[in-house]
């Protein structure tokens, strides 16, 4: 997961990403932020996130990305 | 029948009467009865058949995808498969959910833009046949553009993606989903209702609630309001300002000023009269405007105008277009030929423009929508590439950005910006936008405010008194939105100042409001997309 942090982190500094929730709900990343994050999730990962795990719950904390992920490599 | 009209407010008793004399359990019929009534009565019964067949086509393809996704996970639970079993099932369903999903889309999509097309391409048509012969060579009188088709066709095919998409199960009921489709307060003009937040809305017990139906006659009011007392009077300005011939600068930014509010009451004052109604009935539907002119950035603003728009074209178009092959595969590309920060402006700037390119043909066709969708990507993709520079500039000149005067400015640089959206629309033209820009620019002639010039566009000293007046109204109201309910502040307050507030509204509606030959008010601005 610290993984996961360190990447929202290069997008928006002045957050702590270990204890923020819904980063997307209170729009602390928008949905340009996303489009940069799956890009580097993917790279990172290397996994394919496709549109039915595009929900704001599967990227609202650093810890729901990290559960997406596993998920994902389970697949 | 305009919902503005003494016909709806009828219609509206009937529904009502008949919608709470009907058992919990069978009202939802009542609303699918009305809102079939209301669609004739609005629209025209030849547009009828249009919507029942969109709505067959989605709620029929999206049972078909639910059926095989059922099909396909009964497969999947046989212990005896391995991953690669499991991989090719999979992909075997894939494609056979793809093939159903192209036909919808086709379908639906493709009467959605023969509709919307076929006038412009008409026009273009004749220009060129008047340019060979002389004279017009096609008719437009046979093309029609059926009532609400851009909003049912949107709100359906956000259903059928996302049973596609496996965010939830197909709709087993044609008639609940033809009522989700066809739902009277939010077909006309929307909101684009979201199946997981209407179509459960719509599932729920309809109980009487009078805490419930007063906050819905307060919020229809407060609609009402907008619309009638303010976006009607702005109308008659700056529709008289922007009749094509040429005017003083100032009196054309006063009309660009106008034309802000306008809009923006005129389609807020819809939405809270519909969200109102919708009340009324116990359905609670999806809010499509937070107060946009206090937004500090493009952006943002964009998440508070028109949000179920937004947030459709957001999740429907910006999303897949993001996460498709070929953009990652130009992705791929990007990130070996320039810098990090290079790849990024690309990966941003590809989904964005196509986004906005189609929210502006949403609006309408032509040249004039495509410039204002290329005005809007150009912004956004501008605020976010640059913002490392933007940031650089604040600090350089030492500008306190945690200040008020700060926020303002970002405010009003926002405002700013819709405003040159809205000056690429409203005067009727690129051809009026530049002969607008040119007299802004070369003849201000700013003594034209204070002569007595501007009261030569339709308002006079009393009727922009009582615009002003109201605009700080709404000012006021929005500021106090912000922080809190005013509708929950108003129930806590005595009977007695309820009911002043309440009468002064309606009084004041009755009194300032502007209604037009047969006291059929304006037709509202986003009816026609």
């Amino acid at each position: 997961m610290e993984k996961v942090v360190e990447i929202l982190s290069s997008l928006k500094s002045g957050v702590d990403f270990n204890t923020a929730e819904s980063i997307v709900t209170d729009k602390v990343i928008d949905s340009i932020d996303i489009a940069s994050l799956i890009s580097m999730i993917e790279e990172e990962f290397d996994v394919e996130i496709g549109m039915e795990y595009m929900e704001n719950e599967n990227f609202d904390s650093a810890a729901a990305i990290w559960e997406m992920i596993q998920e994902l490599k389970e697949e | 029948m305009a919902i503005t009209s003494v016909w709806f407010l009828i219609f509206l008793f009937i529904a009502f009467c008949a919608f709470y004399c009907c058992p919990v359990r069978h009202r939802w019929v009542v609303l699918l009865v009305s809102s079939i009534c209301f669609y004739l009565l609005a629209g025209a019964v030849r547009f009828f058949p249009f919507i029942l067949f969109t709505s067959c086509v989605i709620w029929g393809c999206g049972k078909k995808i639910g059926k095989l996704y059922e099909e396909q996970n009964e497969k999947l639970s046989d212990s005896a498969l391995d991953r690669a079993g499991k991989r090719q099932i999979k992909e075997q369903y894939k494609k056979r959910a793809k093939r159903i999903l192209m036909l919808a889309l086709v379908c639906c999509v493709g009467i959605l833009c023969v509709t919307k097309f076929t006038r412009y391409a008409v026009e273009y048509l004749n220009l060129i046949a008047e340019s060979v012969n002389g004279r017009a060579a096609f008719s437009a009188k046979w093309i029609i553009v059926p009532l609400g088709i851009s909003y049912y066709t949107f709100s359906t095919v956000g259903y059928f993606l996302d049973v596609y998409w496996k965010r939830y199960t197909y709709e087993p009921d044609f008639l609940r989903f033809f009522l989700y489709a066809i739902y009277f307060p939010h077909i006309v003009q929307g909101p684009i209702s979201r199946y997981s937040l209407l179509g459960q809305e719509l599932k729920k017990e309809l109980k009487f609630d009078s805490r419930r139906i007063v906050f819905g006659m307060e919020l229809m009011l407060w609609g009402f309001f907008k619309k009638l007392v303010i976006a009607d009077r702005l109308n008659i300005f700056v529709s008289s300002v922007y009749d094509g011939r040429e005017h003083a600068g100032s009196i054309f930014l006063a009309a660009m000023l106008f034309d802000a509010f306008q809009i923006y009451t005129d389609f807020s004052g819809y939405t809270d009269i519909v969200r109102g109604v919708s009340q009324i009935f116990g359905v609670e539907l999806e809010q499509n405007f937070n107060h946009p002119f206090f937004a500090k950035t493009v952006p943002e603003y964009w998440r508070r105008w028109h949000m179920t728009l937004g947030g459709w074209f957001k999740d429907y178009v910006y999303y897949p277009c993001t996460i498709s092959p070929l953009m990652k595969k130009i992705n791929k590309k990007a990130k070996k030929a320039f810098s990090e920060r290079g790849s990024r402006f690309v990966a941003v700037v590809i989904p964005v423009f196509l986004t906005w390119t189609l929210t502006g043909l949403w609006h309408g066709t032509g040249k004039t929508y495509l410039a204002w969708g290329i005005y809007y990507s150009t912004l956004i993709t501008v605020s976010v590439a640059f913002q490392p520079e933007f940031e650089k500039v604040t600090r350089f000149f030492r500008i306190r950005t945690d200040t008020f005067s700060w926020q303002l400015f970002r405010m009003v640089r926002t405002f700013c910006c819709f405003m040159g959206g809205r000056l690429l629309t409203s005067p009727g033209g690129l051809g009026r936008t530049w002969m607008v820009i040119r007299n802004v620019v070369a003849h201000l002639r700013p003594w034209c405010l204070i002569d007595g010039t501007v009261f030569d566009y339709g308002l006079d000293w009393p009727q922009l008194v009582l615009a002003a007046f109201s605009i700080l109204l709404l000012w006021g109201v929005s500021m106090l939105q912000e922080r809190a309910s005013v509708r929950e502040l108003l129930e806590q307050q005595n009977i007695l100042f309820r009911g002043i507030i309440i009468f002064a509204a309606v009084f004041s509606i009755l009194i300032f409001g502007i209604y037009g030959s047969g006291y059929n008010a304006a037709a509202f601005i986003y009816m026609q997309y």
